[in-house]
């Protein structure tokens, strides 16, 4: 009898999604799809408001990256009153900037300890009251106290910035609305009231000698698991350097091949388009010369240690090197390398964070600068996940009439589509029965893209858990819950 | 005067997600010298670790389960596990009780206020039950208030006389 297996909603990632899978007769796999089931309408939401509304109102798309959502917008909004990144002053720039690396270090540690260590730590077949986080804090004590303290740190710098660890307010049109103080930069330097900025470093490099060790254990299953060769995206500096906050889009293929290089942010439009699909309510961008089959990309950490040809920070730079040596190619399409490439991210923001808290430009109070009104800002920021796009068009009396946004999960979305179909095709095709192990492949998969769908609601009660089996004729004929 | 921590779970943009919210932020319109109040999309597990900073701690969320007056104050047992399954990151206030226990060994007093709702869709607001709901939930607990510390220790055995009335 042929059936449709359903996880719905997948579990271990922000907000909903819902993965279908299509067995024929014979139990093989007829097709896979990750349907995103939320719909968010920010874009069409936001016209008609005045475009300084912009950064705060697009906040509220997510609470787990608003400060990605924050900057990316203030970097298109800065544009609608003529100012460019590099026009910024010195002060407000790293004050941005420290936003952004504290940002991506407490959303990777969140990512790391919260929802993807389970899996590292017990294995996808393990019992399923194991694998969550709680067993994490059981059984491994000192992981899971640094991964709060990580989280913390991060968000403490976040709140000193922006006023609040969610939603707060920094970046104003043109510049940022407060310095830092060279006591609240000692506060994060010094030891002294919380963890310093040498411990992170040192947890992370901890946490880095864990998961070398891991892949030199489970070498075999982590360069296997979901491999299949895709595009990868992501912005570079000078040099090709891994770059997180402003730098021009680089793409290469499957083979290291370059696709998109050296290309000002403002210009993305001539190089991708979106297409849909009628079973998911987000889109699919793809590389209009390569197609919609070929020119899809992976973005986010595993696409951007691809993407780049070193990294500006002496630690995270020879992780770097350790990472592609121990691999052996030039470019990585093993997804499960997504969470070493996001610990080396952390190292790199953790190394940023401690050159600009010892600057002193921090504290400076040239803040904002002006310049002359233009109609249309693009703001393309490294969002812990991947490449954000903020596209703003206003008219003459200042009001929003276009918004565009491309989410660094919409990029993914090929990308986690093609996984699940691997995981199906290789470990749920033809093997006679469906467990609960084979069914949490499925979610490792998707989660090493950490995908933000979207703020779900999460009241109490709601949020289950359901893992639904439907024969040929659509007849419900097994249903799995946590509740 | 004990140390006290208030925390509003949800999602004012979708519907009655957004109770805890505003019932968080009603109660610091009045009382934000008496008792600090945070705004949450969700608990995690790093509230472990804030909880332990406090005597007591009140947690308000939008809730399916439904109630005489439309809502339930509850003081929470430390649990002797975790009641954690196939989940994801977000945490119960069981669970965040219960870490605070294992990790810190310090447990405070974690009480929780459930208000009923029932429309959840992106962009609504509070739906015409949940707004009686949440003003029956803010009479009681600002009675509460008036005396907090002796009421909200035998709240559960002891129900406000106030919300009876409701």
């Amino acid at each position: 009898m042929s059936q449709k297996i359903v996880i719905d909603p997948v579990t271990r990632v922000e907000g909903h999604g819902r993965v279908t899978i299509h067995l024929d007769d014979y139990g093989k796999v007829k097709d896979s799809f990750f349907h995103i089931v939320e719909f968010r309408g920010f874009e069409r939401f936001i016209q008609g408001h005045p475009y300084w509304e912009a950064p705060v109102l697009v906040q509220r798309l997510c609470g787990i990256c608003p400060v990605s959502h924050h900057l990316a917008a203030a970097k298109a909004i800065d544009q609608l009153i003529g100012i460019d990144p590099e026009n910024l002053s010195p002060g407000a720039g790293k004050i941005r900037r420290l936003l952004h690396y504290a940002q991506i270090f407490q959303s990777h540690a969140l990512h790391f300890f919260y929802l993807a260590s389970p899996d590292l730590l017990f294995g996808a077949d393990a019992p399923k009251e194991k694998r969550n986080v709680v067993a994490v804090a059981l059984e491994h004590r000192e992981l899971a106290t640094r991964g709060i303290l990580m989280r913390k740190f991060g968000q403490e710098i976040i709140k000193a910035i922006a006023g609040k660890k969610i939603h707060g307010i920094s970046a104003v049109p043109g510049g940022v609305y407060k310095n830092l103080s060279s006591e609240e930069r000692m506060y994060f330097l010094d030891g002294k009231s919380i963890e310093s900025l040498d411990t992170m470093i040192e947890w992370v490099k901890g946490v880095l000698g864990f998961i070398k060790d891991y892949h030199v254990k489970h070498r075999r299953e982590l360069d296997e698991f979901a491999c299949y060769p895709s595009g990868h995206l992501g912005l570079v500096s000078e040099g090709n350097a891994m770059e997180l906050y402003h730098g021009v889009l680089r793409a290469i293929d499957g083979d290291g091949k370059v696709t998109l290089d050296n290309v000002n942010t403002n210009h993305y439009l001539e190089y991708f388009s979106e297409a849909v699909e009628k079973w998911s309510y987000m889109k699919f961008p793809y590389l209009k010369q390569a197609g919609r089959e070929n020119g899809w990309n992976r973005v986010g950490p595993l696409a951007r240690i691809n993407v780049c040809d070193k990294i500006n920070t002496p630690l995270a730079e020879a992780e770097r090197q350790a990472f592609f040596e121990f691999y052996g190619k030039p470019v990585n399409n093993s997804t499960m390398y997504a969470h070493w490439a996001r610990l080396i991210e952390m190292l790199h923001c953790a190394e940023l964070m401690g050159d600009l808290l010892r600057d002193d430009e921090l504290s400076s109070d040239d803040l904002i600068r002006t310049g002359k009104k233009r109609h249309v800002g693009i703001g393309i920021i490294e969002a812990p996940r991947g490449t954000l796009t903020h596209h703003y068009e206003i008219d003459d009396k200042d009001m929003i009439v276009k918004c565009n946004l491309i989410v660094s999960t919409t990029h993914n979305n090929e990308a986690m589509n093609r996984a699940v179909r691997w995981v199906a095709n290789e470990m749920i095709s033809q093997k006679g029965t469906i467990s609960d192990g084979m069914l949490n492949h499925v979610e490792m998969a998707i989660r090493a893209y950490d995908p933000c769908l979207s703020c779900a609601t999460q009241a109490i009660g709601k949020m289950p858990l359901r893992v639904e089996l439907f024969n040929a004729q659509e007849e419900l004929i097994k249903v799995v819950t946590n509740v | 005067m004990c140390n006290l921590l208030l925390l509003g779970i949800g999602n004012i943009s979708r519907g009655d997600d957004g109770l805890g919210w505003l019932f968080a932020k009603e109660i610091e319109k009045d009382h934000a010298l008496f008792i600090e109040v945070q705004k949450e999309f969700q608990l995690m597990i790093e509230h472990a670790l804030q909880i332990t900073d406090y005597d007591a701690v009140i947690i308000v969320d939008a809730s399916e389960n439904k109630f005489e007056h439309g809502f339930q104050f509850r003081k929470l047992p430390v649990p002797e596990a975790s009641n954690t399954a196939f989940t994801s990151h977000v945490q119960t206030p069981e669970n965040v009780l219960f870490l605070a226990a294992e990790l810190y060994e310090h447990v405070p007093d974690v009480y929780v206020m459930e208000i009923h709702g029932e429309d959840w869709e992106l962009g609504h607001g509070l739906s015409k039950s949940s707004t009686l709901y949440l003003q029956n939930a803010l009479v009681f607990f600002k009675s509460l208030l008036t005396s907090w510390q002796p009421s909200l220790r035998t709240a559960i055995t002891h129900p406000s006389p106030f919300a009876q009335r409701l």
